[in-house]
């Protein structure tokens, strides 16, 4: 059986990615091998994220610029919806990350066939 | 588990989670997951066989998982555990899972997809995942940047 298309398209993710105010920013540089995560604050700048990481999230940044973004709400099952965004970060000015949008993978359960079906979970 | 009461008492209270990986490349990335605690303490996921974060952990166990109030709670928390991942064979997944315990789950209150997850555990499509903490930060408030 084909999988289901559950994406968002470029204007939802856009409206998705916009109101979206916090996210989870993950991280791979240092010598710990564990990936690191952090909750930080997030802005929708045109074509790219920006983020406030911490100092710690920083200096794994400077020594892996390879981050993923995920963006996620789950006001009941079939509308769970998010984004992932992957991607290399530039440091900014100032304490900013900014992360292209070049590579997303998005999701919206309420493309899913069995929420579509009177007796849909959560609904 | 390792990390403070607060941290437990967290992590046993909250099941929106993000399993964090590193792909093939070795770059960073996450999984939205639903959490469940054993009653060592242990964090448990279950995911399909053959999906990338099942391939990711196997390649390199050592993983983290963010527990987490939401990326849409408007004052949000976090706690990030770290350790060593193990897919647990079948009889002992099921076991786990069925005496597993954790906070609200939208997933989990669904009946459909209770029963396909137990389903699946059975005829081995899924599996279930163990973390066991070696290293707990948190609980913590972002910083607000803006």
């Amino acid at each position: 059986m084909p999988r289901e298309t559950i994406g968002l398209d470029p204007e939802e993710l856009s409206a998705f990615l916009g109101a979206a105010r916090w996210a989870v920013l993950v991280t791979g540089g240092g010598a710990d091998p564990h990936p690191g995560g952090e909750l930080v604050e997030l802005a929708l700048d045109g074509d790219r994220l920006v983020v406030w990481p911490s100092a710690g999230a920083q200096a794994a940044i400077d020594a892996e610029a390879r981050v993923c973004v995920i963006v996620e709400e789950q006001p009941d099952y079939a509308g769970i919806k998010g984004a992932l965004v992957h991607g290399v970060a530039v440091r900014l000015d100032d304490d900013r990350v900014a992360v292209p949008l070049d590579e997303v993978v998005s999701f919206d359960f309420a493309r899913l066939r069995v929420n579509q079906l009177p007796s849909a979970p959560g609904s | 588990m390792a990390g403070s009461e607060e941290a437990r008492s967290f992590v046993a209270s909250h099941s929106r989670s993000f399993l964090l990986t590193r792909r093939d490349s070795g770059a960073p990335t996450g999984h939205p997951m639903t959490l469940r605690v054993s009653s060592a303490g242990d964090l448990l996921f279950n995911t399909y066989r053959a999906s990338a974060k099942a391939r990711n952990l196997i390649r390199r166990p050592q993983v983290s998982c963010l527990v987490t109030t939401g990326t849409d709670d408007p004052d949000p928390r976090w706690v990030l555990v770290s350790g060593t991942a193990e897919v647990l064979d079948r009889d002992e997944g099921i076991r786990a899972w069925s005496t597993s315990t954790g906070g609200p789950a939208v997933a989990v209150r669904s009946p459909v997809v209770g029963d396909t997850v137990q389903a699946r555990l059975a005829d081995g499509k899924r599996i279930v995942v163990r973390l066991r903490p070696e290293r707990v930060i948190g609980p913590i408030r972002p910083a607000r940047g803006s």
